[in-house]
């Protein structure tokens, strides 16, 4: 019964935050795409909170709404939502920009030679346009959300902590209780529910989605009772009149008025931003903890670094299942969401106190892994469903196999969405290392070096904290910078397999 | 007979910049189209042939000079002109139907007025029993045909026409050909005038009543060539070939020097 | 100024080759209706194989027939060597050929970025149409053995001098060609 409920609260939470995301994710990609240059500032900001590690934050978060709210629930519960929206939402508004960039210009061109007018363009071209890539991030979106739940009900307010009822707090009272039962069916219920929701939602939505894709061949895919159900839902309660009122939104150009608000509020910001920046580098410095940084951000990047090939290795073989094998694909996504889901974090500490200090080093890297494996296995296998037919039947006529096989055809082939993989996993490495370096268990506490052991041990510190987010972002956002998205536009660009 | 003049470009111009530079797409661009006239522009590819369509359609509004519709400047976008696209611009979630229905929703027909037009179009260009089937099911040459059908389905006096058999296979395109002069000698619909546009010259020979030739980028207008041939025409009859020599002649000599 | 001012490949080697392959069929001179049937009466092969012809000297247009020159004439009865002879100096002659061929000499490496070539003929010519002159350029510089392309470095290299290579670069080139055909 307390299970049923517990999982209510958690669900609820989750849906909140999944169609906050949605709505924003639509509006602020399609806002990014409306014009060059919030294109540019808004893609930039995107890929900056993007990188920020969001557990990293999460502390800063809670104080902020628990001071507006001073200490009452409906804040903490906000809190617990931000910070779940915060792992749905930029995959989202992504995923929406790229749609919106990329519509073929024959759709557009085919409103205006009919005269549509915006809301029905809107209507009847956008938003369809957008449903493949709604339904593929909201996949990936669910499963994060799940992922961080756990952090997003256990809120540590000073020296405070409290408890927000749902799966998460429940598994760690369990844990403290050293109830295993207890723990494995907290498991097992999110489990159910991701499996639940995979099997009556995404799975045949996925497949329906399939109808949207621009350059699809082949049969139509039918539609699934649950597309009509959720469509005349959406209906009863005007969700479409919304979704086209944000998009229009979303698209209009500035008033003169709004200009100067957005002026005000952008030099707001930046001048908050400013001070912000200020009163962190001017004395008193957290100095015993600065001088450390460097080294800390040497040994977790190495382990990052570890995770991310690690995942690409692990997730090739699945996604050689995969090539030109669409059930097989499906079935993979499917699993990544529902396995993607279980939010590791939480067994982590009692598998570290079981191990020991001794084996605490790969463990870490195990952690790592569950928080960033996943996302190289839903881009990889989502760029090699689309791996053309003939490259493969090339290699048969041939008689091309084996190592031959990969370096020559099927890497180069899929090298694209492998970097996307990689860049997504290094991403989701990061943010897990958090809290795979400093574990409490009982009453007693295994650390090994780190950033994320530094920022665990500095959270009374604000200044500092914040200074590690600061540091820990810079350097996510540089890699990003530096090496992947060149790597990847090479790649994209040498490897075009649609040419 | 004087022919009634049922659009006019006048003097048009049109440049677009492309990284700081400016591309000079169309110079000085002056025709009419005639009621009852099948008019086609042919020139090579980016030509602007593409541009002049968008213009008049309504797509494109930056430009220079004046297009005027029986007259009167062509509204925008104008409810009388509709387009066919060479790569037939069809929505590929909506069934064959649903596409035409869209374009008439869009223009305010009821549910059932909407229905009864999609099919009789459908019938018209030789689909009938394909109105359930998505366009990822037809192959180019019906593709197209829905595109024909849902561009007559708004019953408009002016069709424009950009390449609309340039992305099909020759047989597929020799066929669809035909049926576009059927549609055109039966008269049975509003369509007054067509204005195609395409590189294909024995094309253009085979379907106009009178050729525009337009150089290469910058396009300009280099001269145009009645036919006053008999239809249905023959691609092997002599009259037939010494017009198409005549537009080979016109288009090589501005362009070579000899 | 205007496009025709520069003379600029508008076709490849092959299709050149092609065109005369044709001629010479025909006896020398051939109707532009007929050709425009061998190439389906596309308008965009025909004008530009034509120019490109003409722009090596080797046909003329007169009076609704594409002929031979006297040297496309001699041209087409020559081997692939003596061919690639006449291209090389033609080739050579052409101002942007000049330009680059002088900035490869000077060059320390004997090589220059892509990007220079599509810098020499910038004019008031598209992005898609530089590409598409700087792919028939190449194609005709490396059938003339002038240069050689590094399509990974992006770069354009002189085509060196010494025996060995030049004598297995042209038996590739050469079986290129009779690929292409
Ligand atoms: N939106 C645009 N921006 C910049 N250049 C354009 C644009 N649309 C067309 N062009 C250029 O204008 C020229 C004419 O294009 P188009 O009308 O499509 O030619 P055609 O249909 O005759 O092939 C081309 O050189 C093309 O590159
Ligand atoms: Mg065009």
């Amino acid at each position: 019964m307390q299970l049923i409920s517990a999982a209510l609260w958690s669900t609820y939470r989750i849906f909140v935050a999944y169609i906050l995301s949605l709505a924003f994710g639509i509006f602020y990609g399609v806002s990014a795409s409306s014009g060059p240059r919030r294109e540019k500032i808004m893609i930039a900001i995107l890929d900056i909170l993007q990188s920020v590690p969001i557990l990293g934050f999460f502390p800063v978060a809670i104080a902020f709404f628990a001071a507006i709210f001073r200490g009452q629930r409906i804040g903490l519960e906000l809190a617990a939502i931000f910070l779940i929206f915060t792992s749905q939402a930029w995959n989202i508004a992504f995923g929406v920009y790229e749609t919106v960039k990329t519509l073929p210009r024959e759709l557009v061109e085919v409103s205006k030679a009919f005269n549509f007018s915006q809301t029905f363009t809107i209507q009847r071209i956008y938003l369809p346009a957008m449903v493949p890539t709604i339904v593929f991030n909201s996949g990936v979106s669910m499963a994060n959300g799940w992922y961080f739940l756990m952090a997003s009900e256990i809120i540590t307010l000073g020296s405070q902590e409290v408890k927000l009822p749902g799966l998460g707090s429940s598994m760690m009272n369990y844990l403290a209780q050293g109830n295993i039962l207890g723990v494995v069916m907290c498991i097992g219920t999110i489990v159910l529910i991701n499996a639940l929701l995979q099997m009556l939602i995404f799975r045949p939505l996925v497949k329906w989605s399939e109808l949207f894709q621009y350059n699809a061949v082949g049969t139509a895919p039918e539609w699934p009772a649950v597309a009509d159900v959720l469509f005349d839902f959406g209906k009863a309660l005007k969700v479409d009149t919304f979704l086209v009122k944000l998009v229009s939104i979303g698209t209009k150009k500035l008033s003169q008025a709004a200009k100067y608000a957005f002026y005000v509020v952008g030099a707001a910001l930046v001048g908050g931003l400013g001070y912000l920046i200020y009163w962190l580098f001017s004395p008193p410095y957290p100095s015993n903890i600065l001088s450390q940084i460097p080294a800390a951000l040497t040994v977790t990047t190495m382990r990052v670094v570890a995770a991310v090939v690690v995942s690409v290795l692990l997730a090739l073989p699945f996604v050689i299942r995969s090539v030109k094998n669409v059930e097989a694909a499906q079935n993979i996504y499917s699993l990544a969401s529902i396995l993607g889901s279980i939010p590791a974090v939480v067994f982590y500490p009692p598998i570290v106190a079981l191990g020991g200090r001794a084996y605490m080093e790969p463990l870490s890297i195990l952690l790592l892994l569950t928080g960033s494996f996943w996302y190289a296995l839903f881009n990889m296998s989502k760029g090699a469903m689309l791996l053309p037919g003939v490259l493969t039947e090339m290699a048969q006529v041939f008689n091309i196999k084996g190592w031959l096989y990969y370096k020559n055809i099927l890497i180069p082939a899929i090298l694209p969405p492998l970097i996307t993989g990689a860049l997504t996993a290094w991403g989701g490495a990061w943010n897990a290392s958090i809290v795979a370096e400093h574990v409490q268990f009982g009453d007693k506490v295994y650390s090994i070096p780190g950033i994320g052991a530094l920022l665990v041990q500095s959270t009374a510190d604000t200044k500092a904290l914040l200074l590690i987010v600061l540091c820990m972002t810079a350097l996510i956002v540089l890699v990003n910078m530096l090496f992947w998205r060149p790597w990847y536009s090479k790649a994209a660009e040498k490897y075009n397999i649609t040419e | 007979m004087t022919a009634v003049t049922l659009l006019e470009l006048k003097n048009l111009n049109l440049t677009f910049k492309e990284k700081g530079k400016e591309l000079s797409v169309l110079e000085d661009i002056s025709f009419t189209l005639d009621e009852g006239e099948f008019l086609c522009l042919v020139g090579p590819s980016g030509s602007g042939k593409s541009t002049i369509l968008r213009i008049i359609s309504g797509i494109l509004n930056q430009y220079t000079g004046e297009v005027l519709y029986k007259g009167q400047p062509n509204p925008q976008p104008n409810p009388n002109v509709s387009m066919v696209f060479q790569s037939f611009a069809l929505i590929p979630w909506l069934t064959v139907q649903e596409n035409i229905e869209l374009v008439l929703e869009a223009r305010g027909m009821t549910p059932r007025q909407r229905v009864r037009t999609a099919l009789k179009y459908i019938d018209m260009v030789g689909l009938d029993s394909f109105e359930d089937a998505y366009p990822r099911e037809l192959s180019g040459g019906m593709k197209q045909r829905v595109g024909i059908a849902r561009a007559l389905a708004v019953e408009p006096e002016i069709l424009l026409m950009d390449e609309p058999f340039s992305s099909l296979d020759v047989l597929t395109a020799a066929d669809l050909r035909e049926q576009v002069v059927n549609l055109w000698l039966e008269k049975r619909l509003p369509l007054k005038s067509v204005l195609m546009v395409t590189h294909n010259m024995e094309e253009a020979v085979f379907l106009a009543d009178r050729i525009l030739v337009l150089s290469a980028r910058p396009g300009h207008i280099i001269g145009e060539i009645s036919v006053d041939l008999p239809r249905p025409r023959d691609s092997r009859d002599k009259a037939f070939e010494e017009i198409l020599d005549k537009v080979y002649s016109m288009i090589l000599s501005s362009r070579l020097k000899s | 100024m205007h496009k025709m001012d520069v003379p600029l490949p508008k076709a490849r080697v092959s299709e050149v080759l092609g065109l005369l392959e044709i001629l010479d069929d025909e006896g020398g001179h051939v109707d532009l209706y007929r050709l425009g049937r061998t190439l389906g009466h596309d308008i965009d092969e025909l004008i530009s194989t034509i120019e490109t012809a003409q722009l090596f000297g080797l046909v003329d247009v007169d009076n609704g027939d594409v002929v031979f020159t006297e040297v496309g004439k001699q041209f087409t009865d020559q081997d692939m060597e003596e061919r690639k002879r006449y291209i090389s100096e033609s080739l050579s002659k052409l101002p942007y050929m000049v330009e680059l061929l002088t900035a490869l000499a000077e060059s320390e490496e004997h090589s220059v970025d892509m990007e220079f070539l599509e810098r020499i003929i910038d004019g008031e010519y598209s992005e898609r149409e530089i590409k598409y002159f700087v792919r028939n350029i190449l194609d005709w510089a490396r059938f003339a053995e002038l240069i050689w392309v590094d399509s990974d470095e992006q770069t354009i290299h002189l085509e060196t001098e010494e025996e060995e290579e030049q004598e297995e670069n042209e038996n590739n080139s050469q079986q290129d060609y009779q690929q292409e055909q």
